[in-house]
């Protein structure tokens, strides 16, 4: 399990470091951050006094590895647009994400379970198919649009739940359904057909065998297997959460970090958009580390070695 | 065949068919057979015969969608225990009839350990606790052969060799002393030495706890070295029955009669039976007569009408051939 967790862990830094590499080429290719910072009258000399403030005048792997012991000390420069620290920008938002993604996920587990366990156990009947229809609606229709049908009924007709912010809970109340909806359909259907194939295998049959209470095949016997396959996809889940998150919390001016990568992008602000994505890239590599282990915890085969 | 007194199980007329968009699978279709108590009886025949569905039926475990049981009685101790409520079927599974399923690798539960799962049907039926409860499967453990049997309580199922583990589950079929124990191909994952040893244990079990046992196999050894009296299967109905002397000197359904023909030799494991010529028929198909006319070397116009009623050629020895 040790040895285990170490290459994990070693996996998990160099796929950073590939991010990193991608991102620093990426970002460099995408236009000249010079002449979108220079003002129009600007002369040849600002240009080149610019650039070497900058550090872009340096061969380009030394940019690179400048930009990447910065990046580990958390340095990720300035906005272009605020001049204000990425790191601050970062450090403000990314909790409220933490927080609203938290509640996010107790929703969609608390749909997701329940869904995928009876789609399951009462597969072919009319349970199943409402279950397909709801996991099918939640997976296509599109979170902004689940997001802006919310604001209408809750907020525009009914007039029961603040619009934007995050002061009480009942700001959490449509972001968090918005993308534990999104969360839940796919869980749902994860869950439905990991729990088809144990509810078919040799061992359920018998717990039966042995007189098992059926509750207690299900609830016991079956679904902490399936569970199994679940968790092997958590970090999937936190990359859905991130992207999710960029929509939700625009439409709900939820004050977190999907909304700073959006005014990252539409604002072509670089140092921005290299913070934002490698902290992202950060965060989802870590939750798949994290939910390895978790998976390796669960299941003794990994656990305790032969 | 025992009177009243030492009859255990009774299956008439037994009758398990799949409901399947390709048509009616007639799975088990007018199966019958009789085991005294303590008796060991084998159910022998090729793949795809019927014989897990069989015992699946006893257990009223038959997949539900798309498999029912349509007809028949399964009388076990003078009760049918086909009109009984679901939750009485629960509490008889364990306690009076049990199970040992074909692959020991995967009957047990990875993410439990063994002691959890021996414990859990010995706290369903005896309702044991704490201490005695742990005492209770260690004894078990060790009654399998289980050696350091409270270090191997606490092992997860993929620490276990697969003949321990097919161990494991005779200890967890026979934790409530059940009066009758299936065991469906048993062996059949297992190395032949470990084979052996298991079935010796089978038999040590039996005479410990006097249990009656079905034996379902494709290896008609097995059935010599274990059962007295065996039926032979074939596409969903039993063709012959009778004491294993009986089949081995008499045998009297040519179907029978060809197996033991092409039996290399007696105690030699055989992975198909049929060397004989052609295939059963597909068990969806809506066949009148005997369904081993197409492949029978002696088969008559009559065959091919109507299915042949069971006769008994001798004390105990059933056929079920026109030539009778
Ligand atoms: N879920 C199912 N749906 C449809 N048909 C089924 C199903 N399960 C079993 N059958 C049919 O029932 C027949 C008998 O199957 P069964 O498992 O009892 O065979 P078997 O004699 O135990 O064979 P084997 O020696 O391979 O274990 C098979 O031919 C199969 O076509
Ligand atoms: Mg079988």
């Amino acid at each position: 399990m040790q040895r285990y967790i170490v290459i994990r862990f070693i996996q998990t830094v160099i796929t950073l470091l590939i991010l990193s590499i991608v991102i620093f080429t990426l970002v460099r290719m995408s236009g000249d951050p010079v002449l979108l910072m220079l003002p129009e009258t600007a002369t040849e000399e600002d240009y080149e006094l610019m650039k070497s403030q900058l550090g872009l005048n340096k061969p380009v792997y030394q940019q690179y590895l400048i930009f990447l012991f910065d990046a580990v000390k958390g340095d990720f420069g300035k906005s272009i647009r605020t001049r204000k620290p990425v790191i601050l920008s970062i450090k403000e938002t990314l909790p409220n994400s933490i927080k609203l993604v938290t509640v996010a996920f107790v929703i969609g587990f608390a749909l997701s379970i329940p869904l995928g366990i009876v789609a399951a156990v009462k597969k072919g009947t009319v349970w199943d198919n409402m279950a397909r229809v709801v996991t099918g609606l939640g997976q296509s229709i599109p979170t902004f649009w689940v997001g802006l049908m919310l604001l209408q009924i809750f907020v525009v007709w009914l007039r029961i739940l603040p619009a934007s912010g995050m002061d009480t809970w009942q700001h959490y109340v449509m972001p968090a359904t918005c993308l534990g909806i999104f969360l839940m359909s796919g869980v749902a259907r994860l869950l439905r057909s990991s729990m088809l194939d144990v509810l078919d295998s040799e061992f359920v049959k018998m717990a039966r065998i042995k007189g098992v209470r059926e509750s207690v095949v299900i609830w016991k016997h079956a679904l902490r297997n399936s569970l199994l396959s679940v968790v092997s996809f958590g970090g999937m889940y936190i990359a859905i959460m991130v992207t999710g998150a960029i929509l939700v919390e625009t439409v709900f001016a939820w004050p977190g970090f999907g909304r700073l990568a959006y005014a990252a992008i539409v604002n072509q602000d670089f140092p921005l958009i290299q913070g934002v994505v490698l902290t992202a890239g950060a965060v989802v590599m870590s939750a798949n580390f994290f939910t390895d282990i978790l998976y390796a915890y669960l299941d003794p085969r990994i656990r305790v070695q032969v | 065949m025992g009177d009243n007194m030492s009859e255990l199980l009774n299956v008439k007329n037994l009758k398990t068919y799949f409901f399947t968009k390709y048509g009616t699978v007639k799975a088990v279709d007018g199966v019958s057979f009789k085991v005294d108590k303590g008796e060991t009886f084998g159910i022998v025949g090729e793949s795809g015969c019927g014989k897990s569905i069989t015992a699946l039926s006893i257990m009223r475990l038959v997949p539900d969608p798309p498999g029912r049981i349509v007809g028949g009685e399964i009388v076990l101790e003078g009760e049918d225990i086909l009109k009984i409520s679901d939750n009485e079927m629960r509490k008889v599974r364990g306690k009076k009839i049990s199970m040992i399923l074909q692959d020991p690798m995967t009957s047990l539960n990875p993410v439990f350990t063994i002691g959890i799962q021996l414990e859990e049907a010995i706290k369903i039926h005896q309702g044991l606790k704490g201490r005695s409860l742990r005492e209770r499967a260690i004894e078990l453990l060790e009654m399998v052969q289980i050696s350091s049997a409270a270090v191997r309580y606490k092992n997860w199922p993929h620490q276990l060799s697969g003949g321990m583990r097919q161990r494991v589950i005779g200890a967890i079929s026979v934790s409530s002393e059940p009066r009758l124990l299936i065991a469906d191909e048993p062996t059949t994952a297992l190395d032949a030495t470990i084979q052996v040893q298991f079935l010796r244990l089978l038999r040590e079990l039996q005479e410990k706890t006097g249990v009656g046992l079905v034996f379902i196999t494709h290896d008609f050894g097995i059935i010599a070295r274990m059962c007295q009296r065996a039926a032979v299967m074939y596409a969903g109905r039993i063709v012959e029955t009778g004491s294993v002397r009986d089949l081995f000197d008499n045998p009297s359904h040519p179907y029978t009669a060809a197996l033991m023909r092409s039996l290399p030799k007696l105690e030699e494991k055989v992975e198909r039976l049929a060397s004989i010529e052609g295939q059963p028929p597909p068990l969806n198909d809506d066949i009148q007569g005997c369904r081993f006319a197409e492949r029978c070397t002696v088969a008559e116009h009559q065959c091919r009408l109507s299915y042949p009623d069971e006769t008994e050629i001798s004390d105990g020895h059933f056929v079920s051939c026109w030539k009778f």
